[in-house]
């Protein structure tokens, strides 16, 4: 004690002080990885329906519509989850905690700066599960923020076309400030007086949305009549689409406004879901679809799910991805165009699952 | 009493000799109660013979103030409390000084001078000591606690001091609910008369900044007002004639394991003169203070491994806590008797509050700041015979609670040294009630949590706060002018108080819903009351005995910003009595007061609550809420068994009267309404036993036997709480006595000092100081309900917790070298580590739920969501899914996961004191 100063003291104990106990943190008790890494990778289990898988621009995960069946609302919400599959990372919905109403959020078309358009729709539950939602808009936010979104276009809506869009469906940015999607008519059938009614979307057209104007234009793509689904080319020009009940591909020239056929599936089906990477076509074809013209109900594509394929548009070679799955939805391409993540239908349910692409 | 039978006394002991002389002294005394000044009297006397010197001037600090009578004796009144100069001088004697007399406040200091005739070169002799054991002038119950004391004693603040005094159950005193006391600064109050019973004052006082504080609880002079329970009497420091300072760190990080709770503080204080000799006295004192965890509980480990607090069973998270403190105090003479005195506090106090349900994701828990800021200037123009001081104080208190915007990062343990920011805190700033129709912006619901180790979605919650904004803020402008005129057997005290004050407050609840059906509509009020008092207190000392008449007017007026106030100004005239008299060498004092407070002022208006326990979710305001009232008769017994000892009887019983208490509200069992039909009584006897620090140890030992109860007339409806007597009769109970809050019926505390002498120790021992405090109490009351909350088993407090000890221990051991002297000490808190239940669930009457009260909960949980959990899920746990099949489903599985969470959230944290507490310290003073 004599030798020590007590400002020697003082500051030894300064110093001691610069390390200390810490309250307690709550460990990560997820699991990492899939549930099953053997290819192809089931990604999901949910109970409820995942849908609508898009990467992110950086490939370090999938965003995906989740229906949630821990609230009691059911809400569709934006689930992130790892490339190859894991725990969700993060949830975002229209509200935090459960309500009295069914909020959904689908149809995302994420852009490399984060910013998200998508459909967001929400009904009441006050008088049982809704047929059809009681209002629907496509808005735009961002990734970090979707609740914080601009309404960009109230749905349904009178099209250019003079033809109703009661939704829109496979949402791409064309641009920097320009959407692509298909305007589709949508109805509720019952198969039988007690059964329960069904939603079935069929294409009308494709349309576009162009944002950087103050208030958004609504255009319609001429000669997509039909159309199923729509995917971006390389450039903000062209366009390719599929139509119901229709095996080919197309292409539309914004500049020419020349539409041509890339590719025809002919016998393996109707094509639909496009997608394109790295001069790589992918497309869900085939499977368990009907394409009826109904008197009542107009032209009717019932999709539940088919075949994903893969054509080098070079080479014209067809592959069939994922051969054991036969009721894929919606594919989406990894960045870098390795794998695929699509939906796959059973018992009117969806999960996730990962296709390597060779 | 004549001079022969003084010299008779004073032969017959010390004891006699000073019991002698603070009865001659009765005609000389202090003012009663809490206040800042005291006196000094004594007498100037010949060696040879004894005879008196008349004539003989007095002065304190170099002003003559006073000249001793034909008997020799003198008096100096109104001299401030602390360390003082006397000085004797009279024609033929040389002049005599007596440095370092100790004066405290409200008790007189005796100085006796006796000396030779012509001889100037002769030993003279001072005699001087303060005895408020004897002195007949002072009728309060005071129990004091020096500055010195407060370093010496393992305690912190100011209220852990007062808290030591007997019949004091932390901030309550004798039996009243937290708010029915005064806070007095330097004879100023200042209190929080917003939410007094609820919150705190808002400022604090760094304790190196005090002279002295004091707890009266009985016969406090008519100058104060505004208490039913009692007043806390500070009195600060003026700066000396020197520069000094002390500068302190102390901390428990050095230590490791639960040793370590992240505690820092740091003090630092100055004071000195500015602008030379005779210029103005300077006192500045910063006390900040950081905990990772403010408030650390010794609650068992948790039944499950898997529960997180099993690493660190002590520290909470989100639990820390800040506080700063700030005080200057500037003395200026300026010249002759004229004083003045300019004084600025400012406190902030910042904690964030660890909720159990955000366990798992405190960023969501909410926060509190409250800060306060108190500007007082005193003038005083001090003269022996007439005294005038006036005073003019400005406090602002502002309180906030809700959801941080953001989570402010630690720089320094517990310190974020950043002011909380709250989501709505503009809105409930600028009490925008239109904007708060609907949801403010950046609160969400709070949603189920999938971050607990059980992952279910039950009891924990995340994603959103619970959408509380509470903000109020106080300001009241305060003056006060007190004069005082002291007469050879009476001195009269008079005076009068105004203070404007402005009371201003917002509430909102569940904020991240608009308001609806199940969402209270905000609550805000802006009002500015007025309060008045005035008062006249008389001090008649006669031959052997001293009587103390007082009255005060008290009145406030709430303003007519009050929706539905219809009884305008409210009016109290209490009266106060003492009478004190010298029996067999002990001072025996009885005494009567009537005391009223104001209620506070926020159980006047409207409020919103997401409380359905016990206030509801819409509590209306009274706005004619009158005075609460008590009158307390108390009659007191001290002596001095030995000359090194005192001890002390109190014997009281208080009547309380109008105490504001919530009832029904019609048939609504969510609304309820304050109202004044209760009283209440307050009785019990205080023993005090004392040996200040002498000769290397000391003791205190302060026991407290009090019963505290009320009598509700309809409180909890109990007046509907119909019986069926022996014969068959329906009886309504007209009325129903149960115990108050704090009635703590025994308090046992002792207080053991000891210093080893530099002369008697070697090496680490020597000059070693320690001092042990040993508190011991019975339990304080508690309600029991059924499970389901809504039905009363037996009256309300009839259960008792169990007994509580502690132990507190502080170690110094002061170091001197190389002309730097200061100390370096450990102190501990609890230093048996005991396990003290300060709380226990209403419908257990335990700290926590039993097994099967858990497995009710977890089956209902369960029912509430059976759904399975994917695998992909946040909430997925490997371990629950027993089948591997990539789900956790099926009662199976997933009930042990909801059992397991109903174990953690029900376990019992706050019921339980601190822990064992150190701090290891170093201090400098220069």
């Amino acid at each position: 004690m004599n030798s020590r100063s007590p400002l020697a003291l003082l500051a030894a104990a300064l110093l001691a002080a610069c390390d200390h106990g810490a309250p307690f943190v709550p460990r990560d008790y997820r699991p990492d990885g899939p549930f099953d890494p053997s290819s192809p990778t089931r990604l999901t289990l949910n109970l409820g329906k995942d849908r609508g898988p898009v990467w992110l621009p950086d490939g370090t995960a999938i965003l995906y519509s989740v229906q949630r069946f821990d609230r009691a609302d059911h809400d569709h919400c934006w689930a992130v989850l790892p490339p190859g599959g894991g725990t969700i990372r993060r949830y975002a919905c229209r509200t935090t905690a459960e309500d009295d109403s069914l909020n959904v959020f689908e149809e995302a078309a994420l852009a490399a700066d984060g910013r998200l358009a998508y459909v967001r729709a929400g009904s009441g539950l006050l008088l049982g599960p809704p047929l059809a939602p009681g209002a629907q808009a496509l808005v735009l936010a961002t990734l970090a923020n979707p609740n914080d979104a601009r309404v960009l276009l109230n749905i349904g809506y009178l099209a250019p076309s003079g033809r109703v869009h009661q939704g829109v469906s496979h949402i791409r940015w064309l641009g920097p400030d320009r959407l692509v999607f298909v305007g589709e008519n949508v109805t509720y059938p019952r198969p039988c007086s007690a059964c329960s009614a069904d939603t079935v979307r069929t294409g009308i057209e494709i349309a576009t949305l162009d944002l950087a104007a103050q208030s958004p234009v609504l255009a319609v793509v001429s000669g997509t009549d039909g159309a199923s689904s729509v995917a971006p080319g390389v450039t903000g020009d062209t366009i390719y689409f599929t139509r119901n009940g229709d095996s080919r591909v197309y292409r539309y020239a914004f500049s020419s406004g020349q539409t041509d056929t890339i590719y025809d599936f002919g016998g393996a089906g109707i094509a639909r879901d496009l997608a394109l990477t790295n001069g790589r076509l992918l497309a869900v074809v085939g499977g368990d679809i009907s394409y009826t013209v109904d008197s009542v109900l107009g032209p009717t594509q019932v999709d539940n799910g088919g075949t994903l394929h893969l054509v080098t548009l070079g080479t014209g070679s067809d592959t069939v991805l994922g051969a054991a799955l036969t009721l894929l939805r919606r594919p989406a391409v990894s960045p870098d165009g390795t794998r695929v993540a699509a939906e796959l239908w059973t018992s009117r349910t969806a999960d996730l699952w990962l296709v390597e692409v060779p | 009493m004549d001079e022969p039978h003084r010299r008779s006394l004073a032969r017959g002991g010390p004891l006699r000799a000073a019991a002698a002389a603070l009865l001659a002294l009765a005609a000389a005394p202090a003012a009663a109660g809490a206040q800042t000044n005291g006196s000094i009297a004594g007498h100037v006397r010949q060696r040879e013979g004894g005879l008196p010197i008349a004539g003989a001037q007095v002065g304190v600090d170099g002003r003559w103030l006073a000249q001793t009578d034909t008997a020799g004796f003198y008096r100096v009144r109104e001299v401030r409390s602390g360390w003082h100069l006397v000085t004797v001088r009279a024609i033929g004697f040389e002049t005599i000084r007596r440095d370092s007399v100790l004066v405290r406040a409200g008790q007189v200091s005796l100085v006796n001078f006796t000396v030779d005739v012509y001889t100037i070169d002769r030993p003279v002799v001072i005699e001087a000591y303060a005895d408020s054991i004897l002195d007949p002038t002072v009728v309060g119950t005071v129990q004091r606690i020096g500055g010195e004391e407060l370093r010496r004693f393992p305690v912190t603040t100011l209220d852990e001091a007062v808290a030591l005094s007997a019949g004091a159950v932390g901030e309550s005193y004798r039996g009243g609910r937290l708010g029915q006391q005064a806070f007095v600064l330097d004879g100023l109050g200042v209190k929080n008369q917003l939410d007094a019973s609820t919150g705190p004052l808002g400022v604090r006082i760094p304790p190196d900044i005090l002279t002295e504080a004091a707890l009266v609880t009985n016969g406090f002079s008519a100058r104060y007002g505004q208490a039913l329970s009692g007043l806390i009497n500070v009195v600060t420091k003026d700066g000396g004639d020197r520069w000094s300072g002390r500068a302190a760190f102390e901390s428990d990080r050095p230590l490791w394991g639960t040793a370590d709770l992240g505690l820092d503080r740091a003090v630092a204080s100055l004071d000195g003169p500015v602008g030379g000799e005779r210029g103005a006295r300077l006192v500045a004192v910063l006390d900040a203070e950081g905990r990772l965890d403010a408030d650390p509980v010794n609650a068992p480990l948790p039944p499950d491994p898997r529960d997180p607090r099993s690493d660190s069973p002590v520290l909470l998270p989100h639990n820390s806590g800040e506080r700063y403190d700030a005080a200057v105090k500037l003395r200026v003479p300026l010249g002759g008797p004229h004083t003045l005195r300019l004084f600025a506090l400012r406190s902030a106090d910042q904690r964030l509050l660890y909720d159990p349900a955000y366990k798992y994701d405190e960023r969501w828990a909410p926060a509190r700041r409250v800060t306060g800021d108190l500007v007082s200037a005193h003038l005083q123009r001090a003269t022996n015979t007439f005294t005038t001081d006036i005073r003019t104080a400005y406090f602002s208190r502002e309180f906030m609670r809700g959801t941080l915007v953001d989570q402010p990062p630690y720089r320094f343990g517990g310190v974020t040294g950043r002011t909380f920011r709250f989501v709505g805190e503009d809105m409930a700033r600028a009490q925008d009630t239109a904007l708060a129709q609907g949801a403010i912006p950046g609160l969400d619901a709070p949603a189920p949590s999938d971050r607990s180790p059980w992952g279910v979605p039950a009891f924990f919650l995340g994603a959103g706060s619970n959408g509380e904004v509470a903000w109020n803020r106080y300001r009241e402008l305060r003056s006060q002018v007190d004069f005082s005129a002291g007469g050879p057997t009476v001195d009269v005290y008079f005076g009068a108080v105004v203070s404007r004050q402005r009371v201003r407050t917002f509430q909102r609840a569940l904020g991240y819903l608009p308001v609806g059906d199940s969402v209270p509509p905000p609550a805000a009020s802006d009002f500015s009351p007025t309060s008045a008092a005035a008062y006249v207190e008389a001090q008649l000392h006669g031959e052997d005995f001293v009587v103390t008449l007082g009255t005060r007017y008290d009145q406030f007026d709430p303003g007519g910003d009050v929706p539905g106030q219809t009884t305008g100004t409210r009016r109290s005239i209490n009266p106060r009595f003492a009478f004190s008299t010298m029996l067999k060498g002990a001072t025996v004092v009885a005494s009567w007061g009537r005391f009223s407070q104001a209620p506070d002022f926020q159980y006047l208006v409207d409020a919103a609550f997401d409380d359905t326990l016990r206030t509801g979710r819409f509590r209306r305001g009274n706005p004619n809420l009158g005075f609460e009232d008590a009158t307390q008769y108390e009659f007191s017994v001290r002596a001095r068994p030995s000359p090194t000892t005192s001890l002390r009887v109190n014997v009281f019983n208080k009547l309380l009267d109008g105490l504001v208490a919530s009832v029904p509200l019609g048939v609504d069992p969510d609304s309820t309404i304050f109202a004044q039909w209760d009283y209440g009584n307050v009785k019990g006897a205080e023993v005090i036993f004392d040996r200040p620090l002498a000769g290397g140890w000391g003791v205190r030992i302060a026991y407290a036997l009090q019963q505290a109860s009320a009598t509700a007339t309809n409180a909890f409806q109990l007046v509907r709480r119909i019986r069926i007597d022996p014969n068959g009769d329906t009886i309504n109970p007209a009325r129903v006595e149960f115990p108050l809050d704090y009635d703590r019926r025994h308090g046992l505390t002792v207080i053991g000092q000891g210093v080893v002498p530099d002369s008697a120790g070697v090496g680490p021992l020597a000059g070693l100081e320690a001092t042990a405090i040993v508190r011991a109490s019975s339990g304080l009351p508690f309600t029991m309900t059924n499970a389901a909350g809504d039905t009363l088993i037996g009256l309300p407090n009839s259960h008792r917790l169990p007994p509580q000890l502690t132990v507190d221990m502080l170690l110094r051991r002061p170091v001197r070298l190389r002309g730097w002297q200061g100390s370096i000490y450990l102190d501990v808190r609890n230093l048996l580590n005991r396990r003290n239940v300060e709380a226990v669930r209403r419908d257990t009457g335990d700290p926590g739920l039993g097994p099967q009260q858990i497995a009710v909960l977890a089956e209902q949980a369960y029912q509430a969501h059976p759904e399975a959990i994917p695998y992909e899920s946040p909430r997925y746990r490997p371990f629950a899914d027993t089948d591997g099949n990539g789900y956790i489903e099926g009662h199976d599985e997933l009930y042990p996961l909801f059992l397991a969470a109903a174990r953690d959230f029900t376990q019992p944290l706050f019921a339980y004191g601190a822990p064992r507490m150190f701090r290891l310290g170093v201090e400098l003073v220069f």
